[in-house]
């Protein structure tokens, strides 16, 4: 498809003339390599001009140019790509040298371009990003995609034991993120705090970060942000790859593998397809001093996904994945009532401790979630079309530890909850290509959504929602500067209609709501950019926050939803500032987060009643709270082949009607990685080693007596990683030896749900290998 | 050009196909039939050995968690003694269901305890199950009033729930608790 630019951007240079007369000086070569920044996929056919040169040189198909004979000096040199924003860099010449260049694709989103020495990117698994690429993701690659997030400064986990995790982006997460797997917003039951996202971490070969509201392009719900999970591009030219992973972790002596396999055929790669499995079988993990029994979990997944390229200009892609888990909870937190919760506080470790096992018991939770997806791609002279449509289905099956009395239903087995959500999403786009300074990005969305519930118990409400939304980016761009403007406007209805012994719900809302942004980059100089961005959000109470009426099991608590809730929204400010040197790379980022009728429970003042004694009542209420912090790293090269980073992220959450703290909002955290790396020594590749230490602050900011308990004193754990690549037939396999909890800490986090119960997770060995194969 | 505009129009026709044809999904076919057994009342009987008179106390809920709830007040004579059994029933059913044969046939996994305020009524479990040694049960007990003590004070009803993992043989305080009422009582 890249061949028809390349042809005409040949066209274009043969006319352009000949290399400027010879200068007799010292003269130096220099080697580009050309990526997206993103996909981290070699860009074919980008061009790049020099000042005071008027020949241009485009990357060949594996995103490579020489350039020779260049004089010693300064150059300012341009990097062109159809469909990516155009960077501009400053180089000093000084010997041979090579240089890796990232370009940014023209999706809109916040982050820049950028440039550095190869000998940098070596050191990338080092920092800390909001981009995670192909290497860091393998060298990270945890028991679940939360534990890779992690790695992302500002996003911390709300665990509900060692197997059940989900990211929190600056204090907020479950309803108020939206999860991308590969163009489509993960639709399940993720308002729930237990729930934890249907992603294959094995499919995640890059995944993305974009913190604060991103409403303007992802839709309602992205107040705190977006995760981007994109699976690994197809091959470029004829053949087949592929690559099996083999994951184990010593804690919960969990062994995990995945497959991938990558084809491409036809006589204009007409043909390209990718296939990926992967199973994960795990045990009960350990604290230092105990076994948390009852937290095994197996994972069953796999996707295909397939492309045919109609010609250069059109492509049409079909997928279907399936993910499939089963994780157990810990016994000890499924408890009767307050009595029984108060008792297991007083306890020291948890009331069950069994021996290890395989076993999944009750309570537990098993999950299906399944996508299928068409995409039509079409690119025309000036712009670019793509129309998607997907389905996804969530079947979502929790399982209580009460043995029900009822003989006939003690038989059949059945889920406490059983809830099934179908959604359907119609997506169409149109992005303008980098025409006359003018980039315009819109589009349209329509989600359909149906949630049928079933189950012994009631928790949520079958209901039938409708939502769409049109939006539309302009993105002006000047040499130094910048400028995105957003517009989106969200429609949204939902229709309760429920009907059991207890209740008969028949209720219809309507939101209409404008959202919008605006995004300002400066760059001070070639080192330094400044960015400032204002943007809204908001989002429609979610299901849970309007009709929940029942006991919380594991929390001992009633939850009362209140129909009467309005749309929660979200006005952020954020500036950030970075520079990097060759020494240094600094970014500052502080953020302002007022959120209009923020949704949150309040404990009544009366507990409930019911047969198994008193529970405290939470009923959702809505306030208006400023949740501010900042988020800042440090990384200092100290040797070219040492390293030190810091990350640092502050949160200060207040609920600005009451004047007090916003209750579970994640404590401070600071990260320091020191690190070393080198290209090569003897048969090891690649080879690096690191060390992190995290120290977690107190949540100092809480009120007394709104928690069973106090927050947990901090904490400080210490992980070790480390991997090189060898070859083995022409192949890199590589190898990562990691250990978390080094010093095998006991400590318990605030934001974990069983705080009350047990300690985290002891210390953890993992072993990681990646054996890629090619041309089978 | 002319191409380009017919490829738009097709696809959004497509689209606005597409909306009218998902409207189809907005109903409700779901039955909620598998709805779990409720425990909404809990029922004392007590027979006075020596007149054979019998009374029976319900502490209930007949509409689920946080409806109204109504609770009598056990009213005993003083001295007396009292045979008694307890049962563990679903009101919001028709007809009502009891599942006290069935906690009766899942013995070795549950256990009531009777917690009396005042030392003028003492309770004794007078049935086991088939651990060895055999463990309370509790659906039968023996209730005796004496002529000291406060004349008024509470009975607290507490059965626990045993499983395979947090077993009976741990002791009254393992397990979780599926009912915790509390009855005020008069002695006179």
């Amino acid at each position: 498809m890249q061949k028809a630019y390349i042809g005409m951007l040949v066209v274009a240079f043969m006319i352009c003339g000949k290399l400027g007369a010879a200068v007799v000086a010292e003269k130096y070569s220099i080697q580009v390599t050309v990526l997206d920044s993103i996909t981290g996929q070699p860009l074919t056919g980008a061009s790049i001009h020099i000042e005071g040169i008027s020949k241009a040189y485009l990357t060949s198909s594996v995103g490579l140019v020489n350039i020779d004979s260049l004089p010693k000096g300064n150059y300012h040199i341009d990097v062109v790509a159809e469909g990516y924003h155009m960077h501009h860099a400053e180089i000093s010449v000084r010997r041979n040298m090579a240089l890796e260049i990232l370009l940014c694709p023209n999706t809109f989103h916040l982050h820049e371009v950028v440039v550095h020495r190869k000998r940098n990117e070596e050191q990338a698994t080092l920092q800390f990003k909001n981009t995670l690429n192909t290497k860091e993701v393998q060298a990270n690659r945890g028991q679940n995609i939360t534990e890779l997030l992690m790695q992302v400064n500002g996003v911390s986990a709300m665990t509900t034991g060692p197997a059940i995790s989900k990211p929190i982006i600056r204090g907020l997460h479950s309803q108020r993120m939206v999860m991308s797997v590969n163009q489509i917003r993960l639709e399940g039951q993720q308002w729930g705090a237990e729930h934890a996202p249907e992603i294959d971490a094995f499919a995640v070969d890059k995944v993305e970060v974009i913190k604060g509201a991103s409403s303007v392009m992802f839709g309602a719900e992205a107040i705190a942000g977006v995760v981007k999970v994109t699976p690994k591009p197809y091959r470029q030219i004829n053949g087949v790859e592929g690559a099996l992973s083999l994951n184990a972790f010593s804690n919960n002596k969990q062994g995990a593998l995945g497959l991938l396999l990558l084809g491409t055929q036809g006589k204009r790669q007409q043909i390209q397809w990718r296939l990926q499995s992967s199973l994960r079988k795990a045990g009960d993990s350990r604290a230092p001093n105990y076994v948390i029994s009852n937290t095994g979990m197996e994972e069953a997944n796999g996707s295909v996904a397939m492309r045919y390229n109609w010609n250069n200009q059109a492509f049409t892609e079909i997928t279907y994945s399936l993910f499939y888990s089963k994780m157990g909870i810990m016994s000890a937190s499924h408890l009767g009532n307050v009595t029984d919760l108060q008792k297991a506080i007083e306890s020291s470790q948890p009331l069950i401790i069994l021996p290890f096992t395989y076993d999944i018991n009750r309570p537990y939770q098993q999950v299906r979630h399944q996508t299928v997806s068409i995409l039509h791609e079409q690119k025309f002279t000036h712009f670019k079309t793509a129309f998607q449509y997907s389905f996804q289905l969530n079947e979502r099956k929790e399982y209580d530890n009460d043995a029900v009395y009822n003989r006939t239903l003690r038989s059949e087995q059945l889920p406490a909850f059983d809830m099934q959500i179908a959604t359907q999403i119609f997506s169409a786009k149109l992005t303008q290509q980098s025409y006359r300074k003018f980039n315009l990005h819109c589009g349209a969305d329509i989600m359909l959504q149906n949630n049928s519930v079933s189950g012994l118990q009631y928790l949520i409400p079958d209901y039938t929602s409708f939502s769409g939304g049109v939006y539309a980016l302009e993105r002006r761009e000047h040499t130094d500067w910048s400028l995105d403007l957003g517009m989106r406007m969200d429609y949204k209805r939902q229709h309760v209609t429920h009907t059991d012994r207890f209740r008969k719900i028949d209720q219809v809302m309507e939101f209409l709501m404008p959202t919008g942004m605006v995004t300002y980059v400066r760059k001070l100089s070639a080192k330094q950019n400044l960015v400032l961005n204002a943007s809204s959000g908001w989002r429609a109470p979610s299901i849970n926050e309007l009709y929940s009426d029942g006991v919380h099991i594991s929390l001992a608590t009633y939850e009362k939803g209140n129909a009467e809730l309005k749309p929660e929204q979200s006005y952020l400010f954020d500036i950030a500032w970075n520079i990097k040197t060759d020494k240094w790379n600094v970014e500052l980022s502080a953020y302002n987060n007022y959120m209009h009728q923020f949704i949150y429970q309040l404990p009544d003042s009366v507990p409930i009643l019911t047969i198994r004694g008193a529970f405290p009542l939470l009923n959702f209420k809505q306030t208006n709270a400023n949740l501010t912090g900042a988020d800042v790293t440090v990384s200092r090269k100290i040797r070219n082949d040492f390293q030190a980073a810091l990350a640092y992220s502050y949160l200060y959450a207040q609920d600005v009607n009451n004047g007090t703290p916003l209750i579970f909002m994640p404590a401070n955290r600071l990260r320091i990685n020191i690190g070393y790396q080198k290209a090569k020594v003897a048969f090891m590749h690649q080879l690096f080693a690191t060390i992190n230490f995290t120290h977690v602050a107190e949540q100092k900011r809480y009120t007394p007596g709104s928690d069973y308990m106090p927050p947990p004193p901090a904490y400080q754990v210490i992980h070790f990683n480390s991997g090189f690549a060898f070859k083995v037939h022409q192949q890199f396999w590589q190898v990562s030896f990691g250990i978390n909890n080094l010093m095998n800490q006991t400590y318990r986090d605030y934001m974990s749900r069983f705080r009350y119960f047990t300690d985290e997770a002891g210390r953890n060995f993992i072993l990681r290998l990646t054996i890629p194969f090619n041309q089978l | 050009m002319k191409k380009n505009l017919i490829y738009l129009l097709t696809l959004v026709s497509v689209f606005a196909f597409s909306c009218k044809d998902d409207h189809d999904h907005d109903k409700d076919g779901h039955d909620h039939d598998h709805e779990n057994e409720l425990i909404t009342t809990l029922r004392v009987s007590l027979t006075d050995t020596a007149t054979g008179l019998a009374q029976s106390f319900t502490w209930r809920q007949p509409g689920g968690p946080g409806t109204a709830v109504t609770i009598d007040t056990i009213r005993l004579a003083s001295g007396k003694f009292y045979n008694a059994t307890t049962d563990v029933l679903d009101e919001s059913k028709n007809p009502v269901k009891s599942v006290t044969a069935e906690i009766e046939e899942l013995k070795n996994e549950h256990r009531f305890i009777y917690t009396s305020s005042t030392s003028r009524l003492t309770t004794t479990i007078t049935d086991f199950d088939s651990n060895n040694p055999p463990l309370e049960l509790g659906l039968r007990w023996n209730a005796v009033t004496s002529q000291s003590g406060d004349q008024a004070g509470q009975l607290r009803i507490t059965l626990k729930h045993y499983s395979a993992s947090n077993p009976k043989t741990n002791g009254p305080q393992a397990g979780s608790t599926d009912i915790d009422v509390t009855f005020p009582v008069i002695i006179n």
